[in-house]
């Protein structure tokens, strides 16, 4: 498996009357190049179990294994150099407000390594893909909801990771961009790159070569599985 | 090497992209550090003037002395040292205190002969004393912050101030009174005649003490020789005098002890200043710290390490100290130079008033400007990284919430 949880457990305020079972048991693999979509009601535990598989929190119990290397014995720059290996799209997008939409996806690439002129092609490009040319000087505070989708989505890929991790990916995007993005999607996946997406989208549902469902922090099979 | 530099390009972004907090730090330093550097400066300064005073003047300053304590001596003392072999030049001085003016104010009264004035006195506003004495009121010159304090000018008349039974109470004139740019010491100082100071404190014959220069190398043998060879008939009825020396290095020796006890008071107050400034900027820090947490949140989701997120704050402190550091640095200079160390320096300068009508000395020197850049990194540090630490030391989507 390229990625993969043994009997994942992710508990808030452990051993505490007020705990939280976020994540109770939960075994799921993905291999490389393929595409799974973890459904779910709302708190059923699929942005934490993104957040787990995307290595930006550690785990109650259980394992998480990236081309077998469990992350959880992983050193804090270990980690770090496997989220580079990794685009995270978070439903809240998540960007500096105070940075420029080009800022904000170049900043990632700066500890990689990229070169500036490198950092700054990419950003571009990938901004023009997404109709969003003319803003790559606008700071991200002041664009709107779908424009910070986008610019969330276009750091993302600027690191051209292998796998994608993107958490309702679709929500506060137009039709026609919504479908821009799952177009964009389709093709990173038909060059090898894994998705792992969390969604409600019937449109993002049908991208999966896998769906995993959720509810209350547990796993339910699927009829198609 | 590139990736590093550009790393911490990233810091310095960082200030103006966060201006609110980038002032609350800078503010802070400079609270700390501004009077830190006045006071240091002004310490400096003090204790070079002081040393440059002492440097130019005697070779040995000789005193009477009565069982073990300082005393008058008899002039008759002048003649004899100056025969000591190796003496060029021996000086009586007279040197006491007098309260002046219905404030009672303080003062020290100097009395030299006219020819042995210091140099700088000869830039007075007025003139300076008759030579020796003539009739008619004493002839003085005032320090420039005793004549303010006592609203006195050029040509204006003192009523007696020491009671004197045998030849009768005089009034004095102000002859003079120094300009601003002489040395601060002479801010409470009267200045006149050796003869005019005997007849004010009707002490004729006799001196407080005596300054005297030697040929180069005879110091030792001239002061060995005037400690034990000499003593005179005590001036009050029975008993000797005896002399005491102190020589030009043992008064440098002794110089910077009282201005370290200053020195050393201020360090103390400064001290808890500095305390209390790291414990305002913590507080002051947490208007950012979410923001900053989350932040560092965002660039350790992306990809960036600990460390890397670390030199992007050391970078941002570093600049911000640096910054800081230069501003207090001028914002010192102004106080001292533009402002005559408005507040500060009465605690340095024995006298001076809360706003010094004399130039201050003060010295900045590169010692302290190095100390304030450290100082003021500490500060930036203790605010800005400490706080970066705990949100990178944690999981990104921790720091994130």
């Amino acid at each position: 498996m390229f990625l993969e949880t043994q009997s994942l457990c992710k508990f808030y305020r452990a051993g505490t009357r007020d705990e939280v079972r976020a994540l109770d048991d939960i075994s799921v693999g993905v291999e490389r190049g393929e595409v799974l979509v973890v459904v779910g009601p709302s708190g059923s535990g699929k942005t934490t179990l993104l957040a787990l598989l995307g290595a930006l929190e550690r785990p109650t119990r259980g394992h998480i294994f990236f081309e077998g290397r469990d992350l959880g014995e992983c050193s804090d720059v270990a980690l770090a150099r496997v989220r580079r290996r990794m685009g995270f799209i978070f439903q809240d997008f998540s960007l500096i407000p105070d940075l420029s939409a080009g800022e904000n996806i170049t900043y990632p690439l700066i500890p990689r390594g990229v070169p500036r002129a490198e950092r700054w092609r990419r950003a571009e490009e990938l901004l023009s893909r997404f109709g969003l040319g003319g803003k790559l000087t606008a700071r991200a505070r002041e664009l709107s909801g779908g424009e910070q989708q986008r610019v969330a989505v276009a750091r993302a890929l600027a690191g051209e990771p292998e796998v994608v991790l993107a958490d309702e990916p679709t929500s506060n995007l137009d039709p026609v961009t919504g479908q821009g993005l799952l177009d964009l999607l389709r093709e990173l996946n038909a060059g090898g790159t894994t998705l792992i997406l969390s969604s409600h989208d019937p449109a993002v549902i049908s991208l999966a070569g896998r769906v995993c469902e959720l509810e209350g922090g547990k796993l339910r099979a699927r009829p198609n599985q | 090497m590139r990736r590093l530099l550009e790393i911490a390009l990233t810091g310095l972004v960082a200030i103006q992209l966060h201006p609110l907090r980038s002032l609350v730090s800078f503010v802070a330093v400079l609270v700390v550090l501004v009077p830190f550097l006045v006071g240091v400066a002004l310490a400096q300064g003090l204790e070079a003037d002081a040393e440059t005073s002492a440097r130019l003047g005697a070779d040995l300053y000789v005193k009477g002395s009565q069982f073990g304590r300082p005393g008058p001596l008899p002039l008759k003392a002048v003649d004899a040292v100056r025969d000591i072999r190796g003496v060029t030049a021996v000086v009586p001085r007279i040197v006491g205190a007098v309260v002046l003016g219905k404030e009672a104010v303080h003062a020290v009264l100097v009395g030299l002969p006219r020819e042995h004035f210091p140099e700088w006195a000869n830039g007075v506003e007025g003139e300076l004393p008759f030579r020796g004495q003539r009739p008619g009121p004493h002839e003085l010159v005032l320090g420039t912050t005793l004549a303010r304090r006592l609203g006195l000018k050029v040509g204006d008349m003192i009523p007696p101030f020491y009671h004197n039974n045998r030849r009768g109470d005089r009034i004095s004139r102000v002859v003079g009174i120094f300009a601003a740019d002489a040395p601060s010491w002479q801010s409470n100082l009267i200045l006149t005649t050796f003869e005019t100071a005997a007849a004010i404190f009707d002490q004729e014959k006799l001196a407080t003490d005596l300054l005297v220069w030697c040929r180069q190398g005879y110091e030792d043998t001239v002061s060995r020789t005037i400690a034990r060879e000499l003593s005179f008939p005590s001036p009050v009825g029975e008993g000797i005098v005896r002399l005491r020396v102190t020589a030009r290095e043992d008064l440098l020796a002794l110089l910077p002890r009282s201005l370290l006890h200053r020195e050393g008071i201020f360090t103390l107050h400064f001290v808890l200043a500095f305390v209390v400034g790291i414990l305002v900027l913590l507080v002051t820090s947490g208007v950012g710290l979410a923001e900053r947490r989350r932040e560092v949140g965002i660039l350790k989701a992306t990809g960036w390490q600990t460390d890397e997120v670390l030199l992007r704050h050391l970078a941002e402190s570093f600049a911000l100290s640096l910054s800081a550091a230069c501003a207090a640095l001028l914002l010192a200079w102004a106080w001292l130079r533009l402002f005559g160390g408005y507040g500060i320096a009465s605690f340095f300068l024995a006298g001076a008033e809360t706003s010094p009508d004399f130039a201050v000395p003060f010295r900045l020197t590169p010692i302290p400007a190095l100390l304030a850049f450290v100082l003021a990194f500490v500060i930036v540090l203790t605010g800005t990284l400490y706080s970066a630490w705990r949100a990178a030391a944690v999981p990104p989507r921790e720091a994130m919430r």
